[in-house]
């Protein structure tokens, strides 16, 4: 643990120090399960830490080795994990399929693709660092569900109720399993392989003992659902993989749905890639050349100095530089401070993106507040800050070496900013409608005003307001 | 050698495989003083090699420790290096004084650094390698003057005409020449400190000896000018350095501003910045964050996509992302070839550099025709490029992370290029008056038509052309 220390020591240099304090603790008291694919949202709502500290420091964390980061692919529907890697540039798939939820989902960056961390076993030994020997709950834990759905402490026993029978299978081995079958929707389900089998169980209660066999191997097939009867029935299981499998009969009923339904925040995807700290760890390492992310909801914020041209006349190149330099310095602090990250800079002008409209909003106001503070500051006349915020779906890719957005969501937010005077901030109507962008405002006693204006390209004419 | 071999295998992989065979013959076979800080332009111009070939070849070779890589800022009255560094973060001074011209300069990217090639000294040792092993003539060839100087082959016996007398003093010594002075403008010069004296000898000649004295150190002092007369002359010299100086006094006249005057291309920074392969080899590690490189003349081009936002509504974000990003491997390569370098993209806007004018106008010309290739093959006719062109002073820096430029002249290229229509490029005065821009147009049959537009912020008109 000397070697954790240091790592510990040196995490206390870029990280909030209560934080930081915090995660070690965790590191060194917590139950293992507490140490695997660790939701950091939750972490810090049960701690009463700021969620953006607590998700900069898991970072720089992971980036000393302290925590191994994992970009896991979720079923929006029953919250298990499709697929787990260590980079996103593993999510390539058009379609995740859900064995479980008999369903094919899309990877959007906004709710199918979580971020958890799991220790280093160079920092603590846990089970989970060998699946193979998780106990059958402890599994699903773990490694099947995703840090999105809120398991109770006494998941053992609700696995009982709600399942009719379990069994571990070595690799090759085979079992028999007799049983009851009641009335019910009954889904065979082994969480390693993701193999399903669905059972519908109606019509007479029969006294005849009907047989079943089911294979595990690593194909992941679907198939159709089988009518059955309730009665006795003989469940032939064989494992044709090199690894154990946790086959189990679930029942589909309301004490199974009411623990799916068990959902807690989760960091997205989304939400790191529009993280300060994220893009300065990881950069344009994040995604592949060739991959194209779709997120169904971000917020762009763009920002270009007024004036910025006779600016550089007046002052020259030189001095100009400086004070747009010292300008960028003050809406990157900002843009970090509300959840958001600086995408890129170009000329004068800065394109951000944040997670949601209320954030964009908030940094949109105080950057215009900033803008006056650093005038004063300097003494010269003027920087004016024109602001536009729009949000919609767009792609996440690679271009030009950088992590960047494409779509017409951005052209759209560089239009707004183009319509912006001095100092007025423009923003869609998804901006300013959205509730807690909508409830700051009013907050902050602003009232949008609506203008009706033609963007450039745009087929629709769009309502712009103006937040005075 | 079998190293060597190994890294020129390498090499051939990734640059040109003549410019690759004609480096590795003249590692081979070159006398010393030709593998010591090479003229890469002077190399291609010998070997018959394109010079972009040359130029990505060595910057290869110095990737994998063939050669090593400096930056030399040049006096431009007399060519010589005024400070030499593998880095050009160490071109930080606000002026360089040359001694021999007593004048100061402040560093512009143009004309004042060079960037040369040593052979490294795993790879082949020469004698250059210690600098202070160098016979005086050498010294000079390969030390004090930049690869712009072209000193001719029979340098050693010019120096036998020019310099009166010259001496090699070792640290910490002291010497006294005696020696008749002629009536001549006498410059005493030491190439290692750059200590330098003028003897202004004129009047009536004298059969009295005159006395002077002085020290080397390393304090660059102010060149004095001191009147004498016609004679003998017992002059002191004392090194009180901890290194070799090479004193010697050199007849300022026609035969030395001839020598001076001989110069030749050679690889300037700014170049260098504006190449592709060494954005892509070097990147943002050229330049220090706090850093402001002033160049004098550097060509902006700027492109658009029209009607872009109408295209993603029509074909969607997915194929709009595939043709925008096919468009930009095209313009890429465009560059590249016309020995530019793409600084960024901006949503399917892109922002180059190039040497010259006529390069960008070669290269805006190949884009059009370029893009007329894509809608062909698409078989429509809604990719059309918006291009805009501009030269002038501005600052080399670093901003979000990325080798970037600043100033008015950005600021006009960009609104110049918000300015052009479909298919059309716009260039402003300074670009098609250039000679070599305007002889290209000429040979294309193409008229820039004026055109009397305002450019918002700009107090002053700028002159715009539109190329037909």
């Amino acid at each position: 643990m000397s070697e954790a220390r240091n790592l510990f020591a040196l995490l206390r240099q870029s990280a909030d120090p209560g934080t930081v304090s915090a995660i070690e603790e965790l590191v060194h008291d917590a139950p293992d399960r507490a140490l695997c694919r660790v939701n950091v949202l939750d972490f810090a709502a049960k701690r009463g830490l700021d969620g953006e500290r607590a998700i900069a420091a898991f970072l720089h964390a992971a980036r000393l080795g302290i925590f191994e980061l994992s970009w896991n692919v979720l079923c929006p529907s029953c919250a298990g994990v499709l697929d787990a890697s260590a980079t996103l540039k593993s999510v390539n798939r058009e379609q995740y399929h859900c064995a479980w939820c008999a369903a094919g989902y899309e990877p959007v960056l906004d709710e199918i693709v979580e971020v958890t961390f799991t220790v280093n076993r160079r920092v603590r030994r846990i089970a989970a660092h060998n699946p193979e020997e998780l106990p059958f709950p402890e599994y699903f834990r773990q490694i099947f569900w995703s840090s999105a759905i809120d398991l109770p402490e006494d998941l053992d026993q609700l696995i009982q109720e709600i399942t009719l029978d379990t069994v571990e299978l070595p690799p090759g081995d085979k079992a028999l399993l007799s049983l009851q079958l009641p009335a019910e929707l009954v889904i065979v389900l082994d969480p390693v392989t993701h193999t399903t089998q669905f059972l519908e169980v109606k019509g007479e209660p029969t006294r005849e003992r009907q047989t079943l066999s089911l294979i595990f191997d690593k194909v992941r097939t679907s198939t159709e659902t089988i009518e059955l009867r309730p009665g006795p029935l003989r469940l032939s299981l064989e494992n044709h993989t090199d690894f154990r499998v946790l086959p189990g009969l679930w029942i589909a009923g309301g004490p199974l749905e009411q623990l799916l339904h068990r959902r807690r925040p989760f960091l997205t995807a989304k939400r790191l890639l529009t993280n300060q700290v994220f893009r300065d760890i990881y950069g344009a390492d994040t995604i592949d050349v060739d991959q194209r992310l779709k997120i169904t909801s971000l917020t762009f914020l763009f920002t270009d100095l007024r004036g910025s041209t006779e600016l550089y006349e007046r002052v020259g190149d030189l001095a100009a530089f400086d004070l747009v330099r010292a300008h960028f310095q003050v809406l990157n602090e900002i843009v970090a401070a509300e959840a958001g990250a600086v995408v890129k800079t170009s000329g004068d002008a800065v394109m951000a993106t944040f997670p949601t409209p209320d954030r964009a909003v908030a940094a949109a106001l105080r950057m215009r507040e900033a803008m006056r503070n650093l005038k004063d500051a300097r003494g010269g006349d003027g920087l004016m800050l024109k602001i536009g915020i729009h949000e919609g779906p767009c792609l996440a890719v690679v271009l030009d070496n950088r992590q960047d957005y494409f779509g017409r969501t951005v052209n759209i937010a560089a239009r707004v900013q183009g319509l912006a005077d001095t100092r007025s901030i423009l923003a869609t109507r998804s901006v300013v409608t959205h509730p807690t962008a909508s409830s700051l405002l009013e907050t902050s006693g602003l009232t949008p005003l609506a203008h009706h204006r033609a963007l450039r390209g745009v087929a629709d004419e769009m309502a712009v307001y103006e937040i005075p | 050698m079998s190293e060597a071999k190994n890294l020129f295998a390498v090499l051939r992989q990734s640059a040109d495989p003549a410019a690759a065979a004609a480096i590795e013959e003249l590692v081979r076979d070159a006398p010393d003083r030709a593998l010591s800080r090479i003229n890469v332009l002077d190399f291609a111009a010998r070997s018959g090699i394109d010079e972009e070939r040359a130029i990505a070849a060595f910057l290869h070779a110095s990737r994998l420790g063939l050669f090593e890589l400096s930056w030399n800022v040049l006096c431009p009255g007399c060519g010589g290096v005024l400070d030499t560094s593998a880095t050009l973060r160490s071109v930080n001074k606000e002026e360089y004084d040359c001694t021999l011209c007593a004048a100061g300069y402040r560093p512009t990217l143009d004309e004042m650094v060079e960037v040369t090639f040593t052979v490294s000294r795993r790879v082949r040792r020469i004698a250059a390698h210690d600098p202070h092993d160098l016979s005086f003539a050498e010294y000079f060839r390969q030390i004090f003057w930049g690869s712009g100087i072209d000193v001719p082959d029979d340098f050693e016996q010019l120096v036998e005409e020019i310099v009166l007398d010259s001496i090699e003093l070792p640290p910490g010594e002291k010497a006294l020449l005696s020696l008749q002075l002629p009536a001549e403008f006498i410059i005493v010069m030491d190439p290692v400190t750059h200590g330098t004296q003028f003897l202004d000898v004129k009047g009536e000649p004298t059969r009295e000896r005159q006395n002077f004295s002085l020290v080397f150190d390393r304090l660059r002092a102010p060149t004095g000018t001191m009147t004498l007369r016609p004679g003998p002359l017992r002059l002191s010299l004392e090194n009180r350095t901890d290194a070799r100086v090479l004193p010697g006094l050199w007849i300022a006249g026609d035969r030395l501003h001839e020598l001076l005057g001989g110069r030749r291309p050679f690889l300037t920074a700014k170049r260098l910045l504006t190449n592709q392969v060494f954005r892509d080899l070097y990147g943002a590690d050229t330049i220090d964050v706090e850093q402001r490189l002033k160049i004098t003349s550097l060509t902006f081009l700027f492109t658009d996509l029209k009607g872009s936002t109408e295209l993603y509504e029509r074909v969607g974000d997915l194929a709009a992302f595939d043709l925008v990003r096919e468009h930009f491997k095209v313009l890429n390569e465009i560059v590249a070839a016309e020995a530019g370098a793409v600084v960024k993209t901006i949503g399917d806007a892109v922002m180059a550099t190039f040497p010259t004018p006529d390069r960008a106008v070669a290269a805006a010309l190949r884009m059009r025709e370029a893009m007329r290739r894509l809608n062909d093959g698409r078989s429509r006719d809604d990719l059309l490029l918006k291009i805009g062109i501009h030269e002038g002073p501005c600052l080399a820096v670093v901003l979000n992370n990325r080798q970037d430029y600043f100033g008015t002249t950005v600021n006009i290229a960009a609104r110049v290029q918000g300015l052009a229509d479909s298919r059309t490029i716009l260039a402003t005065g300074p670009v098609v008056s250039h000679p070599q821009a305007s002889t290209v147009l000429q040979t294309n049959g193409l008229k820039p038509v004026s055109q009397h537009r305002a450019l918002r912020g700009i107090t002053d008109e700028v002159a715009i052309y539109e190329i037909p």
